[in-house]
């Protein structure tokens, strides 16, 4: 609900009517937040692995160190450097779109996360489309028949499916969907360059990671669906003499889409940190089974240069939230 | 065709739709899917394949690279590989060898000649190379190119460890000497060896798929793909193995009953290379008094530990080297729980009411169920255990920083050489693998003479007294060499040596 106060609150500084500046105005602070937000991120990120405790050495070469070898592995991680110096390589080095390379293979961490980051956006984003296709009708549909029986299904199910966490979600789809009726396949990505393979090997993990999210948005939506009706607008659609059901889809719906959007936007983080473990439940590639690993074998540049690509892709998806909100609630695009 | 039949008789039209685009991609699928391949979980990706660097994925390495001599399959009994003639000279010191003839290298990097030998065997040792296997070969003083295919190595001093885990296993791999100057630091991922299997692709965390080398000079193997998956969690690949996507996966021991009434199945149960052991430090009271760790000795129910942790799958260990490797201890004696004389001796030490101690342990359900097992078994004489979870990475530097007395349970991934085995427990390794701190002279002194023994009857006395020293200081408690399970379905006839497997010699019976 917070949220949704948050949300209105900014609606009513532009209801006012914004112009063609203004919204550029509000773009570029937006951007520049956007900006600072990944910069911070970033240097606390990097404070943290600091901290964590287990030497990478032992962690990564095991019993086998020599202390040179030792040796050579910190120098590759800059481990013998002090950490500003470490901070302000890495820093450097991303400007100039350098992630870092694998300790232990030579291979460019860009290459790495870049091949994975596709797989969790897709799902990550299949997972919202599922949620949102399902969980918003359900939602708008709970409300128009506020407190009637189907409005006390739907709220039950919702709940349940918000109660259901996507690891168990996962599991349970994996035993039943896979392997007991052998509709879906059990894991991986799907076959490289052949899209329906792909597309088939997404369902099960994107709807085990909707699952909750429908439950979720149908109960936003719903309250925000009453909240818009009790609008002016609403009264005056009504006095109209328009049908109730074209009020609702056609006009309520709108207005009550706007906390819906931030929401998917903050959740769409959420979904990245939930689809670390869909991913490796599914044994599909992604930049969530990238960074696991990496910090379980202690492969610093890995976590970092996958960490900076997720507070990235993560504020992005914030700043589009955002944006989006002009376009889509009337009160807010000039008139 | 199945998925779109079940679809259809749920009417579900969303779903019909979405099925039969999809069982079309099925049949796209399958239509491609001519080669003989085996599908296998890989418990971790790799990291390295370059033999002088991988500590990860050494049944890969043995798959990809050849060897001066190899193990038999599922045995370990040496045979020729690369090698046609392969002579160690009295002393021990000159191994002279000549090689088969046509041995190619992957991807057409040309001929085997002696100079890849030289090449490969001398790069460990370079210091610039900064192998991990520089000490499986330190006493290598260089390689003399004597032919195209003949050379001799030349040692400073007889090692013993040489012909068990240098020359057959990973340090001993030979790499084609073209290929590495060519591809530098990308040889750790695009490997180029000579064995019956070529990495021919691999997509970290997702894949990697071992392509039958057409021109392998020896008998080549049935399977022209073998897929790797590494799936870390065994319960996930278990569900893989169920649905058919894995013709092999190691399970976990809880899941043996299961499979073994499962007609279709095989069930694999090997012995690991490995000991597990409750260790305490030596360093600080209560422990530094024998007494106390004799009482623990009496106190500890090994074998409800197999049970309990091991789903009572391994024997136990009644000593350090297990059944199978040189200086296997077969007379050691079992220690039954007897809380009578763990009083008596706890009293004697001079701790009547016993005392209150800490026992660090990863998530892992082993390290957690044993911690727990001990826990009840001393309080039963009075000793306290406050067990400390430490997340698995940060456990080494824990353990070998503390500086209060702990207790802790570990397990130690080992080698066929008992050389390996021993020399966790020197005075060398304190402050870095020996976690007991503890340390006695002779023990030492037998190790490094027993590196450099050749006699086998010899050597196999010393790793003996060895632990007969160990015991008689009740320095640590052996709990078991633990058990791995793998199943596999009628498709594929999987072997293994060890724990590790030999692909190269994996079957598709038909």
């Amino acid at each position: 609900m917070d949220q949704l106060v948050k949300i209105n609150s900014k609606n009513i500084v532009y209801k006012g009517g914004v112009d063609d500046k203004l919204m550029l105005k509000y773009i570029l602070r937006r951007l520049l937040v956007t900006l600072i937000t990944v910069l911070g991120a970033t240097v606390i990120l990097f404070i943290i692995i600091q901290f964590l405790p287990g030497d990478p050495a032992t962690v990564i070469l095991g019993p086998r160190a020599t202390p040179e070898i030792i040796e050579e592995l910190r120098a590759k991680m800059w481990l013998d450097q002090p950490v500003y110096v470490q901070l302000f390589r890495f820093l450097y080095n991303i400007i100039r779109g350098d992630l870092g390379t694998d300790v232990l293979n030579y291979m460019p961490v860009r290459t790495l996360v870049f091949n994975a980051l596709p797989h969790t956006i897709v799902l990550a984003i299949t997972s919202i489309f599922i949620a949102s296709v399902i969980g918003i009708p359900l939602g708008t549909y709970a409300a128009a028949y506020k407190n009637s029986l189907a409005d006390k299904i739907t709220g039950l199910l919702s709940i349940s499916m918000i109660a259901i966490p996507a690891f168990l979600a996962g599991v349970l789809f994996l035993l039943f969907f896979s392997v007991y009726l052998d509709w879906f396949p059990a894991m991986g990505g799907g076959k490289e360059g052949d899209i329906i393979s792909q597309i088939w090997h997404l369902i099960l993990p994107a709807g085990s990671l909707a699952l909750g999210w429908i439950g979720y948005l149908a109960r936003i939506m719903r309250a925000s669906v009453l909240e818009e009706m009790t609008e002016d607008y609403v009264r005056t659609a009504r006095s109209k003499g328009l049908r109730e059901r074209t009020v609702v889809f056609k006009h309520v719906l709108r207005g009550a889409l706007i906390p819906v959007i931030a929401v998917i936007g903050v959740g769409f983080g959420n979904l990245l940190g939930g689809a670390v473990i869909t991913e490796i439940i599914f044994h599909r590639p992604g930049l969530g089974t990238l960074i696991y690993h990496a910090i379980q074998s202690r492969n610093y540049p890995i976590v970092q240069g996958g960490l900076i690509i997720a507070v990235l892709l993560y504020s992005l998806v914030n700043l589009l939230a955002d944006l989006s909100y002009s376009f889509i609630d009337p009160r807010v695009r000039s008139d | 065709m199945k998925i779109s039949k079940s679809l259809l008789k749920r009417g579900l039209l969303l779903v019909l739709v979405m099925a039969l685009v999809f069982s079309s991609g099925i049949v796209v699928y399958g239509a491609g899917d001519e080669v003989v391949k085996s599908r296998m979980r890989l418990g971790e990706d790799i990291e390295n394949l370059d033999p002088a660097h991988l500590v990860r994925g050494y049944d890969i390495a043995l798959a990809l690279y050849n060897k001066l001599l190899k193990y038999k399959p599922g045995s370990s009994e040496l045979v020729n590989d690369a090698a046609e003639e392969f002579n160690v000279s009295d002393d021990g010191k000159v191994i002279t060898f000549k090689l088969k003839e046509g041995i190619m290298f992957h991807k057409g990097y040309g001929e085997m000649t002696a100079e890849d030998v030289k090449f490969s065997f001398e790069r460990i040792i370079d210091p610039e190379q900064n192998s991990e296997y520089a000490a499986d070969w330190q006493t290598l003083d260089h390689v003399e190119i004597t032919g195209k295919y003949s050379g001799k190595i030349i040692l400073t001093e007889p090692l013993a460890s040489l012909l068990v885990t240098t020359i057959p296993f990973t340090p001993g791999s030979i790499i084609s000497k073209k290929a590495y100057e060519e591809l530098g630091n990308k040889f750790a991922t695009n490997p180029i060896g000579s064995g019956p299997y070529y990495m021919e692709k691999w997509v970290p965390e997702q894949e990697l798929i071992l392509g039958r080398f057409e021109d392998y000079f020896g008998q080549k193997p049935n399977i022209e793909q073998i897929e790797l998956y590494p799936i870390g969690d065994k319960n996930i690949s278990e569900m893989n193995f169920d649905k058919g996507d894995l013709d092999v996966t190691e399970i976990s021991l809880d899941s043996i009953d299961r499979y073994e009434s499962d007609s279709d199945v095989d069930v694999h149960i090997l012995s690991t290379l490995k000991y597990g052991f409750i260790g305490f430090n030596h360093k600080y009271a209560p422990f530094d008094n024998i007494n106390v760790r004799k009482a623990l000795r009496y106190a500890i129910d090994v074998d409800m530990i197999i049970n309990g942790a091991y789903s009572g799958v391994p024997k136990r260990a009644n000593a350090m080297i297990a059944p199978g490797i040189l200086g296997h201890w077969e007379d050691a004696p079992q220690y039954d729980v007897n809380l009578e004389k763990a009083r008596e001796l706890l009293e004697k030490a001079g701790y009547p009411d016993g005392f209150e101690v800490e026992m660090i342990s990863t998530s892992n359900p082993l390290y957690m169920n044993t911690s727990q097992i001990v826990k009840e078994n001393l309080r039963k004489i009075g000793i306290e255990v406050n067990i400390k979870l430490i997340e698995t990475s940060a456990w080494y530097e824990y353990v070998g920083k503390e500086s209060h007395p702990i207790m802790f349970f570990e397990t130690f991934s080992l080698t066929l050489d008992p050389g390996y085995w021993v020399e966790w427990f020197t005075t060398d390794q304190v402050g870095k693998w020996n976690f007991l701190k503890w340390s006695n002279s002779r023990y030492d002194e037998l190790a490094d003479k027993a590196a450099v023994t050749m006699d086998l009857e010899k050597r196999e006395e010393m790793y003996i007294e060895m632990q007969k020293i160990m015991d008689e200081e009740a320095a640590i408690i052996w709990i078991t060499n633990g058990a791995k399970a793998y199943v596999s379905n009628k498709r594929v006839d999987p072997v293994f040596l060890g724990h590790y497997n030999q692909y190269r010699y994996w079957k598709i019976v038909e």
